[in-house]
């Protein structure tokens, strides 16, 4: 196994991604967008109900819930054009047919759609923990959740 | 530089190549032809290392294809142009050459001398930033010969190069084959064009299913029928004809004013039969010589005549 030729593999499926607009909607906008709509919503809510802010652990649990969803989407977003677009745009002959072996392929393949989703996940977490921190609602444990747990769901 | 023995691929049921002896020797140009589903890109896909052969061994150089340690070395000696050109349609040419130069090893240097090389060459460096899907069918055959090209290596599968070209472009494509083979690259080479079989192959060999014929192009017309030499008369009787078959050359044909005779040696033959049909009084216009073409051998081999 050549990391080199690994990392080769990683680094085209990049530059693909970077030219796939639904791709890029998929890492950066949905979790971001998703990071700030809840920290807002359950301000409202809290406005509306008068109710305290322990009332709203229920809330932010449900809405936590919508980043399981979002970890179980973005792969399959990223994951469709890094291995389905390979089968569908004919590349795994001429692929197959260089030096690559195809563990150090697999390999590249995974993390392609690895890393990229991790980051993702990663993103959404922090601007939902930074949009939480703004209506104040400090709370160790979604801290705890986002960073230990969620990255676990795509091992 | 490619050798197979017996090579078998079985497709379930189907018999896609079967019993395939072949030689193929180094800097050769081999064209491979054979109707749709003969089994040409099976064949091309066995040597390749794409698809495992059902039985029969195959070596490239000194390697063997069976071997997974043996086929990483093939894999770098080999260039594969495959059916599909399998370009990666979101990058740009420049991209999708490059990142090939990689996976290859290629230092940084040589690859931006190479793709500039093969892309000046086949009259695609002004799109070198368009990216690979805007290409039409016949860039993207060009751009995935280069990209074949990219590693230098000794031997090329080149499966049907000039398929959706417009005639200039097949023409840049043919010569720049045959700059290959100047290079002493051998080539291995599936077509349906006879014409450009002829023109390239120092050998062709007819497939369908089973290998049928294999030998130089002018091997094979002349095996078919032989040599005929056409004399076009200004006028022909009997008293010509009867000359002429008094010689014994091969069968004698008439067609209009034309006689069309078999024969084995033309040099020999050929002096003789003009002085009797001028002593029998005919007025000789024209002489010439036909083979069969290469498209009569391939039809005879192909329906099993
Ligand atoms: N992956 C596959 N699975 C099943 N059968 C296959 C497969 N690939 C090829 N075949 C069968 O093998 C036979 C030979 O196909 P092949 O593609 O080698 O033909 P070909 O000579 O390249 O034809 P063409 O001139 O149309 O390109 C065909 O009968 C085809 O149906
Ligand atoms: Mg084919």
């Amino acid at each position: 196994m050549d990391f080199e030729n690994t990392w080769n593999v990683v680094s085209k499926d990049f530059a693909i991604f970077k030219q796939k607009r639904s791709i890029i909607y998929a890492l950066i906008i949905m979790p971001v967008a998703i990071g700030i709509a809840f920290p807002v919503i359950t301000f409202f809510i809290r406005n509306l109900s008068q109710s305290s802010y322990v009332a709203l652990l229920p809330v932010f649990t449900a809405l936590l819930f919508w980043f399981i969803i979002l970890a179980a989407i973005i792969p399959v977003a990223v994951a469709s054009y890094s291995i389905v677009g390979e089968k569908l745009e004919k590349t795994l002959e001429p692929l197959l047919a260089t030096p690559l072996t195809d563990g150090e392929i697999i390999l590249g393949k995974t993390l392609s759609v690895f890393i990229p989703c991790i980051l993702a996940t990663y993103l959404g977490a922090v601007v939902f923990m930074i949009g939480s921190d703004i209506i104040s609602f400090q709370n160790w444990v979604t801290f705890c959740i986002l960073i230990g747990l969620r990255p676990s769901i795509y091992l | 530089m490619i050798d197979a023995e017996n090579l078998t691929r079985k497709f379930d049921e189907i018999t896609a190549v079967d019993d395939l002896t072949l030689h193929i020797g180094e800097g050769e140009v081999f064209g491979f032809l054979g109707p749709n589903g003969a089994g040409k890109t099976t064949t091309v896909r066995m040597l390749a290392g794409l698809i495992s052969k059902t039985s029969g061994t195959a070596r490239i150089g000194e390697y063997d294809i069976g071997n997974s340690e043996d086929m990483q070395k093939i894999r770098r000696m080999i260039g594969l142009l495959p059916e599909n050109v399998g370009l990666y349609e979101a990058l740009s040419a420049y991209q999708n050459l490059d990142y090939y130069g990689r996976f290859y090893k290629i230092s940084k240097e040589q690859r931006q001398e190479r793709i500039e090389y093969f892309l000046k060459m086949l009259g695609l460096w002004d799109q070198k930033d368009l990216s690979a899907g805007k290409f039409s069918k016949g860039m993207k055959q060009k751009l995935a010969i280069a990209r074949a090209l990219i590693h230098d290596p000794k031997i090329l599968f080149l499966d049907e190069p000039t398929a959706n070209l417009d005639p200039e472009a097949a023409k840049t494509v043919r010569d720049f084959i045959l700059e290959l083979k100047r290079e002493n690259r051998t080539i291995f080479l599936n077509t349906h064009l006879l014409s450009e079989a002829e023109k390239l192959c120092d050998r062709v060999g007819i497939i369908k299913t089973k290998l049928l014929a294999v030998d130089t192009p002018e091997n094979l017309t002349q095996s078919l029928s032989g040599i005929k030499t056409v004399i076009q008369l200004e006028t022909i009787n009997d008293k010509i004809i009867m000359a002429v078959e008094k010689l014994k050359p091969g069968k004698v044909e008439v067609s209009n004013n034309k006689l069309i005779i078999n024969v084995a040696d033309p040099e020999l033959e050929n002096p003789d039969i003009l002085k009797v049909i001028e002593t029998a009084g005919g007025r000789v216009q024209l002489v010439n010589e036909v083979t069969s073409t290469l498209e009569e051998v391939y039809l005879k081999y192909v329906r099993g005549e």
